[in-house]
C-alpha cells in the first residue's frame, strides 16, 4: 500500500525547481562547452507521482520503449536518479552532439556511452546542484545505461514499489529540434521527508 | 586456517590491468600512472608522477575536463567520458596515423590526507570497438540505401501498373464500344470513378463545322448547366487553349473556374485534349468539389487517357463509316442481283422462244444470244455465293452428300454422270451444292459432248474424300496451280467470269476441308481431270 505522500508545498515546490534549474542550466553550459552546440535545458514542471500514475504523468509513454541512464546515490538521501529519453529522442540527441547523419535510430554501443555521458553530465549536475545548496554529502554508483519500458526501467526495482518518487520533466532546446526526456528521481523511504527537510532549512536559512 | 590468501602489491595489480589507470589531485597533479599508460604514451611513471598532468597533455586541463572533473573532485560523483564526445582523454598514437580511441571512467577515491577526493581514471582502448561499429553502420547504411532504393523502385513499378491498369480498363471501354456516343460515355464514367472525381463531360468538335463542339457525354452534372453548355464555339478564350491548341489545362483555383461551374461548388477542374494524329477531336472535362493539386503522373496519365480516347474516338468514327459503306454497297447489291436476276429471267425466255422460233443463221445468233445470257445468270448466281460465304452466316450441320450429288445431278444431263449410292453425311451448309454444281458443270462445259462424270466418295475415318473425274481434255499441268485462283479462267475460255473454282475452293476450305486438282490417270492430263477435295464426316444425330 502506498505511503501517505510527503507535503510537496508550492514553497518547496518553487525551491526544488530553482536547485533544479541551477542543476540543468550547469549541465547545458557543459553540453554546449564540450560540443560546441548551443543546448538549451528547461524544467517545465516537477510532479510527485507513484508508479500507479507514472504512466499518465508522462504522457501515456508507459510501454514505449525508452533510453535511460540511471545512477544511484545513498548518504543523507538514498535511491536512484535516472534521465529518461524516448529512444527516437535518444538517437537525434547522440546524432546532434557528435555532427552524425541523422535518421539512424538504433542505439548502438557506442551511441549508449554517449547518451550515458550526457545522462552523467546531467544527473551529476542536478544531484550536485541540490547536494551543494542542502549541504549534504552522497556516494554515487557508476552510470548504468539501459532500454526498455518505463515499467521495465523504474520497476524493476522492488523498492520503489509504494514510493513517491519525484518526475521533473526535463526539454532540450537544441535549434530547431524538440527533443524530451524526464528526469526521475526516485527516492528511498524516507529521503524524500529529507530532502523537503533540507530545503526548509535552506529556505529557513535565506529568510534569516 | 589454512594460508591460501596471497598478497600482492597494488600497484602491481594496477600495472597488470589492460586499462590506463591514472589517479590525479583535484589541483592536476599525477598520483599515479600505471604501467599501461607509460607503455601506451612512451612516458613512464617516473617521468610523470608528481607533475602537473598539464604539462605533458595540455588538453586534460582544459575547462571541458575540468569542468567535468569538478563533480569528481567536491561531490565524489563519477564522470563518463565517451569516445564519440572526446576521442581520447591522454593522446595515443597508433602507428598507423590514427589515434586510439578510449572510453573513460573517472571514479572519485577518497582522500584520507584532505577529505576531499581524487580522479581516479579508467581508460579503455576502444579502438577496434569503434572501427567494428563504424564498419556495422556503413553496411547498414548501404543495406538501407540499397533497402531505400528498392522500396522506390517497388513504388516507381506499382506507379507505373497502376497508370497501365488505368490507361488498359480506358482501352478496353475504348475498344468494346459500338459507337462513339456509347464510347464517350463510358470511358467518362471510368475516369471519373478511376480518379475519384464527381462529375464531367466530352465534347467532340463537329467534322462539318470545324468551329464548334457538341458535349457528348456528361456525368454528374445537372440538365439546366449541360444545356448551357451542350454546344460551344470553341474558338473563345475560354475553349481554345484545350480545343485548337490541344494544350491541357489544369485549375486548382476555384476562382479562376467559369463562374458556372464554381457555382456548382466544383472546386477543381482539368481539361484534357482528346487527340489523334495530331489532330484534336474534342476536349474532355473532369471536375470535383475537393480541392485537389494534379501531381505529374496524374497529368501524365489523364493526357495519356486523352490520346487514347482520341484515337479510339477516330478508330470508332472509321469503323462507323465502313459499316455504313459496307451497309450501302450490299444494298446497291442486293438492288442489282434482284433487277438483274428478273432481267436476265425476261431476257432468257424470249431468247428460249427465238431459239424455238428461228432456224437457220438466225437460230445460230438466237443460241448465242441464249449462251450469253445463261452466262450472265451464272455470274449474278457466283456472286450471290461469294457473298454469302463471305458473310459467314449459315450455320454448319450434318448433311448426306450423296443425296445432295444425286439432286445436283438432276440439273444436267444424267445419262453422263455416275453418282455415288447409300448415304455419307459430312458438316457442311446449304452452299454445298454449288460445289458439284461448278465441277460438274466444268466437266460437261470443257469437255465437250461425249464427256462422261464419274461422282465418288472414299471414307478416310474421321474424313471423307470426294472425287469428280471426267474423261475430257483435262488440265494441263501448269494450269492446275491457279484453277483455283480468283478470275483464273480455263485454257477452254467457255466458263462464266473464273469465280467457279474459286467459290469451290473457297467453301471447301469453309467446311475445314482440302482440295487438289489432278490427272483421271495420273500423268496423263490428256485422258482427262479428278478434282478431290476432303469434308468432315457428320452423324446422322446431327443432321437435319
Amino acid at each position: 500500500m502506498t505511503r501517505a505522500p510527503p507535503v510537496l508545498t508550492e514553497e518547496k515546490k518553487d525551491a526544488l525547481m530553482e536547485l533544479i534549474n541551477i542543476g540543468v542550466g550547469r549541465a547545458a553550459g557543459m553540453l554546449n562547452q564540450m560540443t560546441s552546440h548551443q543546448i538549451s535545458l528547461r524544467v517545465p514542471s516537477i510532479a510527485l507521482v507513484t508508479l500507479d500514475n507514472l504512466n499518465e504523468a508522462m504522457d501515456g509513454r508507459m510501454e514505449d520503449i525508452l533510453a535511460a541512464v540511471k545512477m544511484d546515490f545513498a548518504g543523507a538521501f538514498s535511491g536512484t536518479a535516472a534521465l529518461i529519453f524516448p529512444t527516437a529522442s535518444a538517437a537525434q540527441l547522440v546524432s546532434y552532439l557528435t555532427d552524425e547523419e541523422p535518421g539512424t535510430p538504433d542505439l548502438d554501443a557506442l551511441r549508449a556511452v554517449t547518451l550515458t555521458e550526457v545522462g552523467n553530465i546531467v544527473v551529476n549536475c542536478v544531484m550536485g546542484s541540490i547536494t551543494n545548496m542542502l549541504n549534504e554529502q552522497v556516494r554515487y554508483s557508476l552510470p548504468v545505461y539501459q532500454e526498455g519500458s518505463i515499467a521495465a526501467l523504474i520497476c524493476s526495482d522492488a523498492r520503489i514499489v509504494d514510493e513517491w518518487m519525484l518526475l521533473i520533466q526535463t526539454r532540450f532546446s537544441i535549434e530547431q529540434l524538440h527533443i524530451e526526456g524526464d528526469i526521475v528521481l526516485i527516492m528511498e523511504i524516507g529521503s524524500l521527508d529529507a530532502l523537503f527537510a533540507g530545503i526548509d532549512r535552506l529556505s529557513a536559512r535565506s529568510d534569516e | 586456517m589454512m594460508q591460501t590468501e596471497e598478497t600482492w602489491d597494488p600497484n602491481m595489480l594496477l600495472d597488470a590491468v589492460p586499462v590506463g589507470i591514472l589517479v590525479l589531485r583535484s589541483d592536476m597533479t599525477v598520483l599515479f600512472w600505471n604501467n599501461t599508460l607509460a607503455r601506451w604514451t612512451g612516458i613512464s611513471r617516473e617521468t610523470v608522477t608528481g607533475r602537473q598532468i598539464g604539462e605533458f597533455f595540455p588538453d586534460l586541463v582544459s575547462p571541458k575536463i575540468t569542468m567535468r572533473l569538478c563533480a569528481v573532485f567536491e561531490q565524489g560523483a563519477p564522470a563518463i567520458f565517451s569516445s564519440q564526445l572526446h576521442q581520447y582523454l591522454v593522446p595515443v598514437p597508433l602507428g598507423n596515423g590514427r589515434m586510439q580511441s578510449q572510453k573513460t571512467i573517472v571514479t572519485a577515491l577518497p582522500s584520507e590526507k584532505s577529505g576531499r577526493y581524487h580522479a581516479l581514471f579508467s581508460i579503455e582502448d576502444v579502438t577496434e570497438l569503434v572501427d567494428r561499429i563504424e564498419a556495422y553502420r556503413g553496411m547498414r547504411d548501404q543495406l538501407q540505401e540499397e533497402m531505400v532504393c528498392r522500396l522506390q523502385g517497388e513504388e516507381e513499378i506499382r506507379r507505373k501498373n497502376s497508370e497501365l491498369s488505368i490507361l488498359y480498363q480506358i482501352t478496353q471501354v475504348a475498344t468494346s464500344s459500338a459507337s462513339v456516343d456509347e464510347l464517350v460515355t463510358l470511358v467518362l464514367g471510368k475516369v471519373l470513378s478511376l480518379l475519384g472525381f464527381e462529375g464531367g463531360g466530352v465534347y467532340l468538335i463537329r467534322q462539318d463545322q470545324q468551329d464548334t463542339a457538341d458535349l457528348i457525354a456528361s456525368q454528374g452534372l445537372p440538365p439546366e448547366f449541360i444545356e448551357e453548355v451542350r454546344t460551344i464555339t470553341i474558338t473563345g478564350p475560354r475553349y481554345r487553349q484545350v480545343l485548337i491548341e490541344g494544350s491541357p489545362q489544369y485549375c486548382k483555383n476555384p476562382r479562376r473556374l467559369i463562374p458556372s461551374i464554381q457555382a456548382l461548388g466544383f472546386k477543381t477542374q482539368a481539361s484534357i485534349p482528346l487527340i489523334a494524329d495530331d489532330r484534336i477531336v474534342g476536349g474532355m472535362n473532369i471536375i470535383s468539389s475537393c480541392p485537389h493539386q494534379f501531381t505529374a503522373d496524374e497529368r501524365g496519365i489523364l493526357e495519356s487517357i486523352g490520346r487514347e480516347i482520341g484515337a479510339a474516338v477516330v478508330k470508332t468514327e472509321l469503323q462507323q463509316q465502313v459499316r455504313s459503306a459496307y451497309t450501302r454497297a450490299n444494298l446497291y447489291l442486293d438492288i442489282i442481283v434482284h433487277d438483274v436476276n428478273n432481267a436476265i429471267t425476261a431476257m432468257m425466255m424470249y431468247a428460249t422462244l427465238l431459239t424455238e422460233t428461228l432456224d437457220g443463221e438466225d437460230l445460230l445468233i438466237a443460241e448465242r444470244l441464249l449462251r450469253g445470257i445463261e452466262k450472265s445468270g451464272e455470274i449474278i448466281r457466283n456472286v450471290s455465293t461469294i457473298r454469302r460465304i463471305q458473310e459467314n452466316q449459315t450455320p454448319l450441320q450434318s448433311t448426306d452428300l450423296v443425296g445432295v450429288i444425286r439432286s445436283e445431278a438432276k440439273h444436267f444431263d444424267t445419262t453422263r454422270i455416275t453418282c455415288p449410292e447409300g448415304e455419307v453425311m459430312v458438316v457442311v451448309d446449304d452452299l454445298v451444292a454449288e460445289i458439284f454444281t461448278n465441277l460438274i458443270g466444268n466437266s460437261l462445259k470443257f469437255g465437250g459432248p461425249s464427256v462422261r462424270v464419274q461422282v465418288r466418295i472414299e471414307d478416310l475415318g474421321e474424313m471423307v474424300r470426294v472425287f469428280v473425274e471426267d474423261n475430257g481434255p483435262g488440265i494441263a499441268d501448269p494450269q492446275k496451280e491457279i484453277v483455283f485462283n480468283r478470275f483464273q479462267r480455263g485454257v477452254h475460255n467457255c466458263s462464266g467470269k473464273g469465280l467457279g473454282l474459286f467459290i469451290t475452293r473457297s467453301l471447301v476450305e469453309r467446311y475445314g476441308g482440302t482440295i487438289q486438282v489432278g490427272d483421271r490417270v495420273p500423268g496423263d492430263p490428256g485422258q482427262g481431270a479428278a478434282i478431290r477435295f476432303t469434308l468432315k464426316k457428320g452423324s446422322l444425330a446431327q443432321g437435319n
